[in-house]
């Protein structure tokens, strides 16, 4: 059975490069509202998004030793349900990092809207 | 639960990529309860298996993604070359300088100190004895110390860039470290019979003279590449798993 992981090629639901940076700001988000081990945060993360945001779910681990390296996060093991789970909690730094985060995410995103639904014609005016 | 035959090969190219040996033992751990927990919560249909399969993600994006963060963190992790191709070489000389400068500055002072608590004499043959006994044993521990520290340095640095398979840039940059350091040598030199005082320190060519110049050559290149073996092998070597964590949130 594990064989057939090594003989795989990529899952056919990556999200694209243009994500980089995404799961970084989901992953403190989702920590700074309580503490989470590894699958529950990649569950989380898919209720949370319908199901949209999917990523191979074993790539979360070295963002999680990232962010834990850079102080943003600490990680505990815990016994959680009866099994032994390292759980992950955001620091101080985490949290001011998350606002951060959120705040340039929504200007990019603000940003972005503009482009795509704006209803000047500034941006052909200015390359013509 | 036994560990999954594709996590053990995980872990065996990651440690082969130069990832230190207790960071991949935490991370597969981790990756085995997550798998257990991906089976567990998912009916054991061939569809449902296939896709737990699926996005837990293949070992080749395991493996790259993993050594890609890892490396990312760390100044050499990130410039190896410059870090094991070129930094032993001024590393040497440095490393070197500091300890014949430190010696030097606290050579005199020992003497004084010994000087004026009456155990020494100055001017006399015992003292001038005590002088030149001492800075050829400051050469010799310099020649062995001084190579063996900026080895171990190097491999500090290798771990924590997660280059611990770069042995061979490391043993090709240590090797002409050791040339440098054994061809061109500080050297303490205990001048006159003025004890520490006139101490100085002369930077001269000492190519190999006789068969101790040799032997003496030999150690300082010896001795650091078995820092390197020794290094490299431990990290080969089965540890305890990743138990507690690190920091407390708030």
């Amino acid at each position: 059975m594990p064989e057939i992981v090594s003989s795989r090629m990529a899952p056919k639901s990556s999200n694209p490069d243009f994500l980089n940076g995404v799961p970084e700001l989901l992953l403190l988000r989702l920590l700074a509202r309580r503490p989470m081990y590894g699958y529950e945060l990649v569950q989380a993360i898919r209720l949370a998004s319908d199901g949209e945001l999917e990523f191979g779910e074993g790539c979360i681990y070295p963002i999680l030793h990232r962010l834990e390296r850079d102080k943003k996060l600490a990680s505990k093991r815990e016994t959680v349900g009866g099994r032994s789970r390292v759980v992950y909690r955001v620091t101080p730094a985490g949290r001011k990092k998350l606002e951060q985060q959120q705040s340039l995410w929504e200007q990019t995103m603000l940003a972005i809207e503009k482009v795509l639904h704006g209803e000047d014609d500034r941006g052909n005016a200015s390359i013509s | 639960m036994e560990t999954l035959p594709f996590l053990d090969s995980l872990r065996s190219r990651l440690i082969d990529q130069g990832l230190p040996r207790n960071y991949v033992d935490r991370t597969v751990l981790e990756l085995e309860d997550h798998f257990e927990d991906l089976l567990r919560f998912s009916s054991q249909s061939p569809v449902q298996l296939a896709r737990c399969l699926d996005r837990f993600g293949t070992i080749d994006q395991l493996t790259q993604r993993l050594i890609a963060e890892y490396r990312q963190q760390s100044f050499a992790g990130r410039h190896p070359r410059l870090i094991f191709g070129l930094l032993p070489i001024p590393l040497s000389f440095l490393g070197a300088a500091l300890f014949y400068l430190v010696s030097v500055a606290i050579i005199p002072h020992a003497f004084l100190w010994l000087t004026r608590n009456g155990w020494l004499i100055p001017h006399t043959p015992e003292a001038q004895q005590l002088g030149n006994l001492s800075a050829g044993l400051l050469n010799t521990v310099g020649e062995v110390v001084v190579p063996i520290a900026c080895a171990l340095l190097l491999f500090r640095l290798a771990y924590q860039g997660g280059w611990m398979k770069g042995w061979i840039w490391l043993s090709s940059g240590l090797v002409a470290a050791f040339c440098l350091a054994s061809t061109i040598t500080l050297r303490i030199q205990s001048v006159q019979s003025e004890l520490g005082r006139n101490m100085q320190l002369s930077l001269q060519m000492s190519t190999p003279q006789s068969l101790s110049d040799f032997a003496i050559q030999a150690l300082q290149a010896t001795l650091p590449m078995l820092v390197a073996l020794v290094c490299l092998g431990l990290n080969h070597w089965p540890r305890m798993p990743h138990s507690a964590g690190t920091i407390d949130a708030d």
